[in-house]
């Protein structure tokens, strides 16, 4: 290699793109194992500073064979109880399930599950907020609902498209407690 | 090396990657709009999420140097809006590239329980753009330097490299998510569209007969697995390039009817205009410019 070369901006250009495609190949491909980890080690810190992180899961391994939904129970400071359902795509409109699709996947896909524990609190809060907006009660304490249905396997019985099981039949557990203080509202 | 130097850094027309910017950044636009009627609560002090900004530092969060405020998003997504539309005209382009990246990147350390795949697709494909030569022609960088003399009639050629890196990027997207989709029984025996299609939260228009019967949804979902399959791997190959790419477009089309995920299939769909080599890009370019001269001749 001589000055030439280093002069030439291609050389640098070319080994920062083979740099970031071994980054990227190696930190983000799907299949964890013990070598993967131990070649990660010198680009992980480069994907976490400029936020290059990927997962394309996308209905991978498994698409989600789950239907579910959230629903808060809200006590209020007087006695009563009231139910806040967190936005729910199959009660809404084609267009606004468009507008709205984020809220499932806050509360479908992560708020429901116990990988995402930490974020409880604060969905319990926001819970209390709107329905504090929407009674004008002051709200004590803010329970947690999943209900869910399982999709079974086709094999054993296939149901048609559009099927319905109505909200009382659906299994569900209260996963969450939580305290509101006057300072969460 | 030789293939090496050939794949980055032969000169190659310029007006593809242009093309792909001006409808990406369309779709930039779009998303953050749908995010401006929710801002307080993706990323508000009193949302649906508490962030108490980043543990370590990191060069792609604004909220590594502002504090996690209603007020600071605001003006983030503001600037994150306003990057879209210099990107969609081609003024500055790489500067509005990077800070469309920087503000969209500190969003998504805000919020991340509110993202899916086309929200990641964006925010890389930003990065990649800011290396790019996508403002050399339709934009107004090219109009100004034309101007002042300092462009010639015709685009230049230019190094590929950032291009290349975005259809790497691509095709490592599809190849890794069909991988992925190898390990499931589902994808194996061909019921994976029975489950996609009976998941209430994302139906959309009714797709009759198709996903009632197994055999039809055995073809869907291998299908699918294919295509994603190829998106990953045949593209690569001239010959199949061109199939591999209108296969593609037919199946997020197909999902964008009939699964409502609001953006996505449209983001995949303009990817894949960066996917073609840039001299058929920029056929594909002059192709679209005659068809609206002629429908305005008309």
């Amino acid at each position: 290699m001589n000055w030439k070369t280093l002069r030439d901006r291609r050389f640098w250009i070319g080994i920062f793109c083979v740099f970031h495609c071994l980054a990227v190949f190696i930190c983000e491909f799907p299949r964890i194992s013990p070598v993967r980890e131990v070649l990660a080690v010198p680009f992980r810190e480069y994907i976490r500073f400029f936020n290059l992180g990927q997962n394309w899961s996308m209905f991978a391994p498994e698409p989600s064979s789950i239907n579910a939904f959230l629903r808060a129970e809200v006590r209020f400071k007087d006695g009563s109880v009231d139910y806040h359902d967190f936005p729910r795509m199959s009660k809404m409109s084609v267009s606004e399930r468009f507008f709205k699709e984020r809220y499932r996947k806050w509360a479908v896909d992560n708020v429901r599950t116990d990988d995402h524990r930490v974020y409880w609190p604060a969905a319990a809060r926001y819970a209390a907020r709107r329905a504090q907006e929407k009674t004008g009660k002051v709200p004590i304490e803010v329970s947690l609902w999943r209900h869910w249905t399982i999709i079974k396997d086709p094999m054993k019985e296939f149901v048609p498209t559009g099927y319905r099981i109505p909200d009382e039949k659906l299994e569900k557990f209260k996963f969450h407690i939580q305290v509101i203080r006057e300072e969460d509202l | 090396m030789n293939w090496f130097r050939t794949f980055f850094f032969r000169k190659e027309p310029v007006e593809g990657i242009a093309l792909f910017r001006i409808v990406f950044s369309i779709l930039l636009i779009l998303n953050a709009l749908l995010l401006l009627p929710d801002l307080s609560n993706f990323f508000g002090e009193r949302g649906v999420v508490e962030y108490w900004g980043p543990g370590k530092f990191q060069a792609s969060n604004l909220y590594s140097f502002f504090k996690p405020t209603l007020a600071n998003s605001t003006w983030i997504l503001t600037l994150h809006l306003f990057s879209g539309v210099l990107l969609m005209l081609g003024l500055f382009t790489r500067t509005s590239a990077w800070v469309g990246f920087l503000t969209l990147s500190s969003l998504h350390h805000y919020n991340v329980l509110i993202l899916n795949s086309g929200d990641t697709v964006l925010r890389l494909v930003l990065f990649y753009l800011g290396f790019s030569q996508a403002g050399k022609a339709y934009s107004l960088d090219r109009f100004l330097a034309l101007r002042r003399g300092k462009a010639s009639i015709l685009p230049r050629l230019e190094m590929p490299w950032a291009q290349r890196l975005i259809q790497l990027q691509i095709a490592f997207l599809y190849f890794s998510t069909s991988f992925y989709k190898f390990d499931g029984k589902a994808w194996a025996y061909g019921e994976a569209t029975y489950y996609t299609s009976r998941l209430w939260d994302f139906e959309r228009f009714p797709v009759p007969y198709v996903f009632d019967h197994l055999w039809s949804i055995r073809a869907t979902t291998w299908s699918s697995l294919i295509i994603e399959f190829s998106l990953g791997t045949l593209i690569w190959v001239k010959a199949f390039r061109i199939p591999v790419i209108v296969s593609g477009v037919l199946l997020h089309l197909g999902i964008e009817y009939s699964m409502n995920i609001p953006l996505f299939e449209w983001i995949m769909i303009a990817l894949l205009i960066a996917m073609l080599e840039p001299r058929q890009g920029r056929a594909l370019a002059q192709w679209l410019l005659g068809l609206a001269s002629r429908r305005k001749r008309a």
